[in-house]
């Protein structure tokens, strides 16, 4: 047995000091390791308030922001000779965005290389071709960036985003072959316009008129009347050469000076009109009725809006294609007889009324009051029964007056049949070379009385079942449009993650990411005009926002910005706004043109006015935390929210 | 017993003193690292319960309009609630709040009718229904506000829509000594005078949230040659501020004289709804009825007045700790190229070090037609429609709670 007091009394070793020291440190420095990650944490709270605000807007800047790029050719006898014809102007979340107004602007790729993300999902959505966004500095708010102040340090960007998830194939929005729907306001005259007198035009619509009151004072011009063009005067469904008599009537009597113009061209034009409108309604009886039905002041719209037999409840395709002559003669008739009342008195145009003699076929009229009113009224509501009944046939232009969706019909790319071929127009076709392809356009009901374009009426567009039909639509048993679709089908995600990319040596310093080739505008094919012609086109800079480089407004203008000294102004670099008619340095085909557009010297990305360099070298990777994903629905529609 | 007591050597002493050394200078370390974050934790907190204040402050306003007019504010917070009189022409006019049986007379029409002769706003759908005539515009879109070498060309389309019942002779401008009237029946007045009333009632930018996306922006009306800019004419009878090129409601842009849609009036500039304080004498009425150059070609002295009138800046908690950081939200309200924007502002200003950031976006939010559906016609809020106990008016052909659309 031992005794307790007469053990040795030692303390701890050495070894177990260190032992307990070491032990207490790993504790400590444990709990102290804990403190960052709140931090953390409330960064990633505040990325994530970043995150949602930036994903509501985005959204409601998709939802509401209008297709409107009016400065761009959208017509061309081939899809691949305008620029509306590709990715542009896809109803997709980032074709819209990533412009240099709407909030999405592309990471450099140099940069976005750079970065790593759980799974590499950054750099897979890179390898498949996609881009790794930014957000613009300033808010989307659609006004001019040139007289803005320099934008106050923005947290939100450090986010960056991509959108996962394939893009539904869209409805077409603009057909480039003709750009339906063509608008005009009821009642009008047959529709014209300035085109270059090339061999485009084509037709027995054509007119020229230079240096006349009213029209294009530009002797290189003719005007045409593309309602009336056929090629070599061959009638077509949907392009009229009847409609040239009244074209030519009405020409007269609207240009002629106001010292010389005549009441006599006025009745010329009303009687170019009844002369259309007899052509049009052969029955006699269906014309008298039309014209100068008995009681003009009680006639029953409701229930007689196109002459009774052709009603088009239930009505076959051939009974439709009636209709469109009413619409098209109301229209005209409406708009001369309306010409009278700047010439007479409602006393002279009520009782007897006046006598329109009938000349050349025309019929003859007694013209009043009650009938002009009755014409108006009926003009009006043929056509928006007619656009509204009728989307497919394009027999006679859209109201102006009450444009609607089902103005827009349902036509879409065909994936899955051979893609029409052909050539880039430069020149001439015998000149151009190389080579080009897009898909088939295809509609969701065949195209009835498609006609020519305003624009190459020399080049009409086959209508479906026609002889030229397999040459140019789609197979339409691949319709799409209109089957039914699980919502999975349409949701795309957007992601967000947070890395301080801004802390990179070549922030600003980088070339912008590579710009679409889609989003270069150019000319549509003139004659005598090669490719690279077309190409140095006008950039009307406050009208194409879906064109140019996403990054354009804050890019730099010349090759000394990205030499400057950190923290120098960069105030005179940055490519902003051009006036009207100028001649933008992103412009033309220079090769400091080409580089400006190309965003190739970098640009003020964070819009503080000054260059900026961070302290990370390139060679350094760093690592995007994720901060959130929000669904969304795909339209494949054009579609805004009022 | 002899009992030895060794002290620690010298080596000893000094393992265990730097031992020590590295334990205190670790846990001092450790507590120094521990409290920077947690204060830097407990900032941040701060700052994003902040931040998250402000973008909900936000999101209420975009769905309430609290920041424009407070139901419940008095006459101070309903500002924009006022009735003026047009100094042309002495036309009673309003502001966005303005109740409309402030500005207009008769009853609420029926939704359904294509009554041509019922006067003011329907506040049901179906007002606008595409297919009712009484909504489309029964005009001429070429005609000029100035004759120039046409003069008319295409005849008179005041006969087929107006505001007024009828027409006299001096109602018509005459032609080579010719005018054309009286004539007692127009087929059309309904969306003349709509659109007349809507835009005395509400001004520019209530004009634009009231009409249909693509509508025509313009009227006719008895021609009048001459005159101020708010009772002319053009020789048809379209006023002049439909189609006057640098008016005040149509900018200058390609000297464009004829009627247009709201494309065309806003992607040169823009109009909005002004802050009601944004100064001590603001000219809301006029501020209301003019447009901004804030597109192209624009300056920089332009922007600052457009900000200065469309930012309504609100501070959160006005009594806060100096300690934390101050937090102003604002949420302007205009339209430029067609678009209806309601540019959000988060902006907090650091209490340590100054440095000022910005959370700004563009919000989904109820547009002013629903606003003014929230608001009853004096004061508080408009009961929900579907609500157990609901005032309506009128008593009719359908039910409706009262709101600033009543009449």
């Amino acid at each position: 047995m031992i005794d307790a007091q007469s053990s040795p009394r030692r303390g701890f070793t050495l070894f177990e000091v260190a032992i307990s020291l070491g032990l207490l440190a790993f504790g400590v420095v444990s709990v102290i390791m804990l403190f960052p990650m709140g931090i953390r944490a409330q960064q990633l709270a505040r990325f994530q308030l970043y995150a949602a605000a930036k994903a509501e807007e985005m959204v409601e800047c998709f939802s509401t922001t209008h297709n409107a790029n009016p400065a761009i050719d959208v017509e061309a006898y081939d899809a691949w000779d305008v620029p509306v014809g590709r990715r542009s102007l896809a109803w997709d979340l980032e074709s819209r965005l990533a412009s240099h107004r709407f909030g999405m602007l592309p990471l450099p790729l140099e940069i976005a290389r750079r970065i790593d993300s759980d799974g590499d999902e950054i750099q897979h959505i890179l390898a498949e071709g996609g881009y790794l966004y930014y957000s613009q500095p300033m808010a989307t708010s659609n006004l001019e960036e040139q007289a803005m102040s320099a934008a106050p340090p923005n947290e939100a960007q450090r986010l960056v985003f991509a959108v996962t998830g394939y893009a539904q194939s869209n409805a077409i929005g603009l057909l480039p072959q003709k750009s339906w729907p063509y608008v005009v306001p009821y009642p009008s005259p047959p529709s014209y316009g300035p085109h270059k007198p090339d061999t485009f035009i084509g037709g027995s619509g054509t007119v020229t008129t230079a240096n006349t009151p009213g029209f294009d004072a530009n002797a290189a011009t003719s005007i045409i009347c593309w309602e009336a063009n056929t090629p070599n005067g061959t009638p077509l469904p949907g392009a009229d050469p009847e409609i040239k008599g009244v074209f030519d009537a009405y020409v007269a009597y609207y240009t002629a000076p106001k010292a010389t113009v005549t009441e006599a061209l006025a009745t010329a034009y009303l009687q170019a009109a009844l002369l259309y409108c007899a052509r049009k309604i052969t029955d006699t009886t269906q014309l008298s009725g039309f014209i100068s039905p008995s009681s003009p002041s009680t006639f029953p719209y409701d229930t007689e809006i196109f002459i009774p037999g052709t009603n088009p409840v239930g009505a076959s395709p051939a009974m439709t294609s009636l209709l469109w002559k009413q619409v098209q003669a109301m229209r005209f008739l409406s708009h001369a007889a309306t010409c009278m009342t700047r010439w007479h008195t409602l006393s002279e145009l009520s009782g007897a009324g006046l006598a329109i003699p009938a000349l050349s076929g025309s019929p003859a009229l007694t013209l009043t009051n009650d009938l002009i009113v009755y014409y108006h009224e009926r003009c009006l509501r043929l056509a928006m029964t007619f656009a509204a009944s009728f989307p497919y046939d394009w027999g006679c232009p859209r109201p102006l007056q009450r444009t609607i969706m089902t103005d827009y019909p349902l036509i879409e790319y065909d994936m899955f049949s051979p893609p029409l071929t052909g050539k880039i127009f430069s020149g001439s076709v015998a000149a151009s070379s190389i080579d080009a392809a897009q898909w088939r356009p295809l509609g969701a009901q065949p195209v009835q009385n498609p006609g020519v374009s305003y624009q190459y009426p020399g080049r009409p567009l086959p209508a479906p079942g026609s002889a030229g039909d397999a040459g140019f639509w789609g197979d339409r048993s691949h319709v799409t449009l209109t089957r039914a679709f699980d919502a999975a089908e349409r949701c795309r995600q957007i992601v967000f993650w947070a890395v301080d990319w801004q802390s990179y040596e070549d922030c600003e310093t980088a070339p912008s990411a590579p710009v679409d080739a889609s989003k270069y505008p150019f000319r549509a094919p003139v004659d005598g005009e090669d490719l690279n012609a077309r190409l140095n086109t006008e950039f009307r800079d406050e009208q194409i926002y879906a064109f140019r480089n996403p990054e354009k407004v804050l890019s730099f203008s010349n090759a000394l910005a990205p030499l400057k000294d950190t923290g120098a102004s960069v105030l005179a670099d940055e490519l902003l706004n051009n006036m009207s008619n100028s001649f933008p340095p992103d412009q033309g085909s220079s090769t400091n043109a080409k580089s400006v557009f190309s965003g190739l010297y970098g640009g003020d990305r964070n819009f503080n006015k000054v260059l900026d360099r961070g302290p990370v070298p390139r060679s350094v990777r760093l690592r995007a935390i994720p901060v959130g994903r929000f669904n969304y629905y795909d339209p494949r529609l054009t579609a805004i929210v009022r | 017993m002899h009992h030895h007591r060794a002290a620690f050597t010298l080596i000893e002493a000094m393992i265990a003193l730097a031992l020590g050394l590295v334990l205190i200078f670790t846990a001092a370390s450790g507590f120094r690292v521990a409290s920077q974050a947690a204060t830097v934790a407990s900032r941040m907190s701060l700052e994003n319960a902040m931040l998250r204040a402000g973008f909900q402050t936000a999101h209420e306003q975009l769905d309430f309009w609290t920041d424009i007019d407070d139901p419940d504010g008095g006459p101070v917070g309903m500002a924009l609630r006022q009735r003026g009189t047009n100094n042309e022409g002495g036309a009673v006019i309003g502001m966005p709040f303005t109740p409309f049986k402030d500005t207009w007379s008769g009853p609420d029409p029926d939704p359904n009718s294509k009554d041509e002769s019922s006067l003011g706003w329907d506040p049901q759908d179906r007002a606008w229904s595409a297919d009712n005539p009484r909504g489309w515009f029964q005009g001429d879109m070429a005609q000029k506000c100035t004759g120039g070498e046409l003069d008319l060309r295409s005849g008179r389309y005041a006969l087929f829509t107006n505001t007024a019942d009828n027409l006299g002779t001096g109602d018509f401008t005459a032609i080579n000594t010719k005018t054309y009237g009286p004539i007692s029946i127009i087929p059309h007045h309904w969306r003349d005078r709509t659109v007349a009333a809507l835009i005395n009632s509400l001004g520019f930018m209530g004009l634009c949230e009231y009409l249909p996306a693509n509508a025509v922006y313009s009227l006719y009306s008895p021609a009048r040659s001459g005159g101020p800019y708010w009772t002319s004419t053009d020789m048809g009878g379209i006023p002049s501020w439909c189609t006057l090129p640098g008016g005040s409601f149509e900018n200058g842009d390609g000297g464009q004289q004829t009627t247009r849609g709201k494309y065309r009036s806003t992607y040169m500039t823009s109009y909005c709804i002004p802050n009601p304080a944004y100064s001590a004498t603001p000219d809301l009425l006029g501020d209301l009825r003019r447009y901004y150059h804030v597109g192209y070609e624009n300056d920089a002295g332009a922007m600052q007045e457009f900000d200065i009138k469309t930012v309504v800046p609100a501070v959160l908690l006005q009594a806060r700790p100096t300690t934390w950081p101050r937090v102003a939200v604002s949420v302007a309200r205009f339209i430029k190229n067609a678009r209806h924007v309601a540019l959000c502002k988060v902006r907090w200003q650091s209490p340590v070090t100054g440095e000022v950031i910005e959370l700004s976006f563009a919000g989904f939010g109820t547009s002013l037609r629903g606003a003014r559906q929230q608001r009853q016609p004096t004061t508080g809020w408009a009961a929900w429609d579907n609500a157990a106990s609901v005032p309506t008016k009128p008593a009719g052909t359908f039910t409706i709670p009262l709101n600033l659309d009543s009449r």
